[in-house]
């Protein structure tokens, strides 16, 4: 019997992410499933099973969205929903399936084509209820976490404002990236106000794309390729929807990324995360979320997060390497899309073969995918090349 | 015999000061201000607040709900069965609507009286509330302002006890609105005011004195309503009253005619100054002209202070722009996304929706809303009770939220504690931006959500305390 550990990725692909109104579902998931089945170099017969994440309805429904875009007809597939952490659960399930040996060679994807429903933020009518959350976006249940976190620990706008001139730095090298340009301390301070001291630099843009990963065992992904990336912890963990309404929850941590973080951490033996990780991809869906995660997720204490942020702690040289890609913020977030996106990168960062900024030397790497309207659901991995 | 055990009101805080109408048009504008409905509030919120005033948020012994509005958000669908169901009241309470006639306040009051005196119901809560939409550029549009009353008619602790009732009509067409019509049309006001309205509320006023056997020196305080400013000061001078203290206020300086609720807000206003052994008398209009004389009690000294007509009206904001107004009215339409509801859901959880009932674990202790099977905070299940909760609370977490669409942005989203017990998630209305801090003390306010399904969803919103 296998185990988690023997998990191994040899292949990956991604589409540009963006406002890609020239493609439909089918052909971001088309370009980026056989683009990962070209990178592991195995033929699309092979497939044994899979699993896409998608979040909204509008982007498809069932199995049959992937086996119509890449014509697996016939073999298991699975559709996985987990609101933003849609494709890492997708990751996740499909890494279960092959560690039990149930299957060998298995595609995890994701896909999300969220700008044909016109171009006023997420789509959120029809989502919980219809009076009793009525009014809540997404910019306003993660900006909540900004006026208690400021009241707390004297988080200003201007640490958040760091998040992004990092974040758009980055993903302006990377050309798979949504936006390609830097910007400013003081255009983010200046843009147009959306939730709070929220502005519109403060909030990941809203995004087309798709990104696939074959996965199978170490010991047949020797086989294809050198470089294979191996699981080293794995973790997930739901919350509850309601959390404003619940009295223990204090807005100043994401419980559901602790909790997920903790059990990845586990698995892969790691007790100092700030020392043994190298670099993360982590759900900044908005600024003041990825304060949160660099503390939640161990990399600085809590409270610090904003300072961190400002010396420079999560700059691709820095002590972790925070979002190499540009992350949700700047390379953008189609929901179903991110998680597999973050496995792309980590996967390619451990490979030396980055799109972007490459993080020199990196051995370990952690993708970290926060869901729904104030941190209902999270996903941890952590991958790694050391054989 | 019924008579008045409680009173309130409601104002609503937005104002609009008629000089902004008239610059607005190019016209002339009388002084003052009127009383405007914010985006989300109708006549069954209004009535709602109206009703919380009066019975103080206990509706223990109350029997009954009459709601008489000539601008009920719905032609088919009962409103006083929302409004007492907001209100908590006992289930096998008497519920009735009234509406169409601008008399529609008065007749729900003495329908209230005469049923109390069959004893259909111990004790009926009359509100009447309007929003009515002039014509713009009209006169009325000057006029007219929203607001909402509510008496208590019972049998037992009155207030002021119904000495006499006078009812006459007159058939005449003064302003009216159709079934297809939203706003209001008028002919002629000073046709209505000289062969209608002033002729047909004396003659009212001075056949309830032959009946009562008493005359204007009798009363401490005559209370009627008016279609107009103008108007209102005919009726005295044709009486040859000329003491003004005895003539109640009509409120048309501070908050504009409130329609079928005006006399039901000037009886409220009354009360709130009367003495016991006053005697008081009410005269509705609106075709129908009825009148009530009243005594006061004793026990109107006893009786637990409330934010009333005064508290109301000194708390304001004043819109910035005619064109604001012109929004929240929805006269100027714009596109929005329509939300989505279902009205089994809202059916199903209305327990959650009216009376805000969350539950309290009988486990832990804990309570916690929404109300749901499992205790969230020590997972019991199925082992809770309704808990109803508390109307106000401090503000532990918010923000504005300028992404959500909505006839006032930013949208402020809240979480409140509870006072006795509960968080809760809400947003806030009635509000500046700059006003809104951590720790402030909150008040709940019943108001419209949105419009999906194409039915009115109501629920609760926070505000600053008023």
């Amino acid at each position: 019997m296998a185990d988690l550990k023997d998990v191994a990725i040899i292949g990956c692909g991604c589409t540009k992410f963006g406002e890609n109104f020239d493609w439909g579902v089918d052909d971001m998931l088309t370009m980026a499933c056989f683009e990962a089945i070209e990178d592991a170099g195995i033929s699309p017969e092979q497939i044994e099973a899979g699993w896409i994440g998608m979040q909204y309805p509008f982007t498809g429904f069932s199995g049959a969205t992937l086996s119509d875009a890449i014509k697996t007809y016939d073999i298991p597939i699975t559709h996985t929903e987990n609101y933003c952490v849609s494709g890492l659960d997708a990751f996740r399930n499909a890494c279960l399936a092959v560690a039990s040996e149930q299957y060998d060679i298995v595609i995890a994807c994701g896909v999300e084509k969220i700008t044909d429903q016109g171009g006023r933020g997420l789509p959120t009518s029809g989502m919980g209820h219809p009076v009793m959350m009525a009014g809540l976006t997404a910019p306003s249940a993660f900006g909540l976490a900004f006026t208690r976190h400021s009241l707390e620990f004297g988080t200003t706008r201007e640490h958040l404002a760091h998040v992004a001139v990092k974040n758009h730095r980055n993903g302006a090298a990377n050309p798979k990236a949504h936006f390609r340009r830097e910007v400013t301390i003081e255009q983010v301070l200046k843009a147009p106000v959306i939730a709070g001291p929220l502005g519109l630099l403060d909030c990941c843009p809203i995004s087309d794309g798709s990104a696939a990963v074959i996965i199978t065992r170490k010991e047949i992904a020797k086989k294809y390729r050198e470089d294979y990336v191996t699981l080293k912890g794995m973790g997930l963990a739901a919350y509850t929807n309601l959390m404003m309404y619940n009295k223990d929850f204090d807005y100043l941590s994401w419980r559901p990324t602790v909790k997920a973080a903790q059990a990845a951490y586990k698995m892969a033996g790691i007790t100092n995360p700030a020392e043994e990780i190298d670099l993360a991809e982590c759900h900044d869906c908005f600024t003041i979320t990825e304060i949160l995660n660099v503390e939640d997720l161990g990399f600085c204490k809590k409270g610090e997060g904003g300072p961190a942020m400002e010396e420079g702690r999560f700059n691709i040289d820095g002590k972790v390497a925070v979002n190499p890609s540009g992350g949700l913020k700047c390379f953008g977030h189609p929901i179903g899309a991110t998680g597999i996106r973050m496995v792309y990168e980590v996967t390619k960062q451990l490979q030396g073969r980055a799109d972007g900024l490459q993080r020199q030397g990196a051995k370990v790497g952690l993708a970290h995918n926060l869901g729904g309207l104030g941190g209902v659901v999270c996903g941890v991995v952590i991958l790694t090349n050391e054989k | 015999m019924a008579g008045i055990v409680s009173y309130g009101a409601y104002i609503p805080k937005l104002r609009l000061e008629r000089k902004l109408i008239g610059s607005s048009w190019g016209i002339p504008a009388a002084p003052g201000e009127i009383a405007v409905g914010n985006f989300d509030e109708d006549s069954v919120t209004m009535a709602v607040e109206a009703g919380r005033d009066c019975l103080l948020d206990d509706p223990r012994g109350v029997g009954g709900l009459y709601f008489a509005s000539t601008s009920a958000p719905y032609d088919e669908k009962s409103c006083s069965t929302i409004v007492a169901s907001v209100l908590d009241l006992s289930q096998g309470s008497l519920t009735a609507d009234f509406g169409t006639s601008l008399s529609a306040g008065m007749n729900a009051l003495l329908a209230a009286a005469g049923a109390v005196d069959d004893d259909l119901a111990k004790s009926i809560l009359v509100t009447a509330a309007e929003c009515r939409i002039p014509q713009p550029k009209s006169a009325d549009e000057q006029t007219l302002g929203d607001g909402a009353g509510a008496i208590l008619v019972g049998k037992e602790n009155l207030i002021a006890e119904i000495k006499g009732i006078y009812t006459t009509y007159e058939e005449i067409l003064g302003s009216w609105r159709t079934a297809e019509d939203r706003m209001i049309r008028d002919y002629n006001p000073r046709f209505y005011a000289s062969k209608g309205y002033v002729p047909g509320i004396v003659s009212a006023i001075k056949g309830a004195f032959a009946k009562f056997g008493i005359g204007p020196d009798e009363l401490s305080k005559l209370v009627y309503g008016a279609p107009d400013f103008r108007s209102h000061g005919q009726v005295a001078k044709s009486l040859g009253i000329k003491d003004q203290a005895k003539i109640q206020d009509a409120l048309f300086a501070l908050v504009g005619g409130m329609g079928c609720a005006q006399p039901l807000v000037m009886l409220a206003a009354a009360l709130e100054e009367a003495n016991p052994k006053d005697l008081v008398m009410v005269a509705g209009w609106g075709d129908a002209y009825n009148v009530i004389l009243l005594e006061v009690t004793e026990a109107i000294r006893d009786l637990e202070p409330r934010r009333g007509v005064k508290g109301h009206i000194v708390s304001k904001k004043n819109l910035p722009s005619y064109a604001k107004y012109l929004e929240l009215k929805s006269l100027l339409t714009v596109d929005r996304d329509v939300q989505s509801s279902s009205p089994i859901q809202v059916w199903r959880d209305r327990k959650a929706i009216y009376p805000l009932y969350g539950k309290k674990c009988n486990a832990c202790g804990e309570v916690y809303f929404p109300p749901r099977r499992v205790c969230p905070y020590c997972r019991k299940y199925d082992d809770n009770e309704d808990f109803r909760l508390q109307r106000k609370g401090k503000l532990w977490n918010f923000i504005h939220d300028y992404l959500y669409q909505s006839e006032d942005p930013p949208t402020t989203l809240t979480i409140t504690d509870l006072d006795g017990g509960g968080r809760i998630f809400l947003q806030m209305t009635d509000r500046e931006v700059e006003e809104v801090e951590v720790g402030m003390d909150i008040e709940l306010t019943f108001r419209r959500i949105h419009e999906g399904g194409r039915f009115h969803n109501y629920y609760w919103k926070t505000r600053p305390k008023r």
